[in-house]
């Protein structure tokens, strides 16, 4: 009895078999006949031969590959995992619906007006109101905070994407808090009548709130 | 049934050229294959230029085989479409018998014998079947059933040993002799 032989009875029917049997059932040329008759005889008993295929085209076709290059294919190429598919289609939709939201935030963010644009002695002469000198020297004063924020916005997001580190909160804190920081013109806008009664409302609220020092100092 | 890990570790050998691998791949389902193609084909010869095609197809289109399907139903699809080419070359019309539920005698019947299938060929393919089916009568009844129930009925190792309650290398035994019982059989009959 053949014991190659019975690797090859095996090896038909998926059977485990020693990682080199496909070696020595291809090395040998007794081993190729006798995979070649069992197929017959499989073949045989399933009713698939007949007359026009018993003949043996192997060799034929054989010789007709010979002068066919030899297939040098990549490795089977495995197609991601549905888990990593629904992983990356997360990312993409997010980062889609976050460059969205920024757009969106930059459309309702308020125009600017050529009155805005215009130099503020301009707007200066345009409001009877507005006393100059809080203008100017409100102005600067909220351009160097903006500036001194977005340095450090930026030095941090620079840290963060040099450790590797997500670059997209970072990005949007910067951009967002650009957003949300007032301009000094809507601060000085604000007409002198309506800054007037406001100084009121506080001094009316400073008297009808009981101090609160004062009243732990009664405690005490 | 179909050996299809085998199969697949047969198309990765091919993948990384060696073309051995696709001579055993040849070996295993050339008669499958002309008789899927004998159902379009009635010219017993051109049945083999057209296997013989359908390989050479096949082959050339491996490294584009991705294993998605599995490659004897991959082989199959090149193969009915080579025979549909085939006859569209030709000029014929399509045979449309509907071979379903026929044996292979019955489906022998309608294509009935032609010019090109030699007397030699006609008596080589009774006398093979006659002495594997003599083989198999006169096999122990243990080897026999366990062959049968392997390629007959199709089942798995594990299943004919709970049928036959007995442990699965028993079975790989048995099918593995009985194989090699209607090997010695017909090999003078291959060979000559």
């Amino acid at each position: 009895m053949n014991s190659k032989h019975e690797q090859i009875s095996a090896l038909m029917d998926d059977q485990p078999v020693s990682s080199s049997a496909l070696d020595e059932v291809l090395g040998n040329d007794d081993n190729i006949h006798a995979w070649s008759r069992y197929h017959l005889i499989r073949d045989a008993l399933q009713n698939e031969l007949q007359q026009e295929s018993i003949t043996d085209i192997s060799q034929r076709v054989s010789l007709a590959l010979a002068d066919e290059p030899a297939i040098l294919a990549p490795a089977n190429i495995k197609k991601p995992r549905k888990t990593m598919q629904s992983v990356v289609g997360f990312a993409m939709a997010a980062s889609v619906f976050f460059v969205a939201l920024l757009g969106w935030q930059q459309l309702q963010a308020p125009a600017v007006t050529p009155e805005q644009n215009a130099p503020i002695t301009d707007l200066i002469a345009n409001e009877t109101h507005i006393a100059p000198v809080t203008k100017v020297t409100a102005q600067p004063a909220i351009d160097e905070e903006r500036a001194r924020l977005e340095d450090m916005l930026i030095t941090h997001t620079e840290a963060v994407s040099a450790n590797g580190i997500n670059l997209m909160m970072p990005y949007t804190r910067v951009v967002s808090a650009r957003l949300e920081l007032p301009t000094g013109t809507e601060k000085t806008d604000q007409p002198e009548s309506a800054k007037q009664e406001q100084a009121k409302e506080d001094e009316t609220k400073t008297e009808n709130e009981p101090a609160g020092d004062a009243n732990n100092g009664d405690k005490e | 049934m179909t050996g299809q890990e085998t199969d697949s570790a047969l198309v990765a050998r091919v993948q990384r050229g060696d073309k051995r691998a696709f001579d055993l791949l040849v070996k295993k389902y050339q008669h499958r294959l002309m008789a899927l193609i004998g159902r379009y084909v009635r010219d017993r010869a051109e049945v083999a230029d057209v296997a013989q095609e359908a390989f050479i197809k096949a082959y050339r289109a491996l490294p584009n085989f991705r294993g998605d399907s599995q490659f004897y139903t991959w082989l199959y699809r090149i193969a009915i479409n080579t025979a549909k080419n085939f006859l569209a070359a030709q000029g014929r019309r399509l045979q449309t018998i509907d071979v379903e539920g026929m044996d292979a005698e019955q489906i022998a019947d309608i294509a009935g014998p032609t010019d090109d299938a030699s007397p030699e060929r006609l008596l080589l393919t009774a006398e093979l079947k006659q002495t594997i089916d003599q083989a198999m009568a006169d096999l122990p009844e243990e080897l026999r059933t366990a062959l049968l129930l392997r390629e007959y009925e199709g089942l798995s190792y594990e299943e004919i040993a709970e049928v036959m309650e007995c442990p699965i290398g028993t079975v790989r035994s048995r099918i593995f002799r009985a194989r090699e019982a209607v090997d010695k059989r017909i090999e003078p009959l291959i060979t000559r």
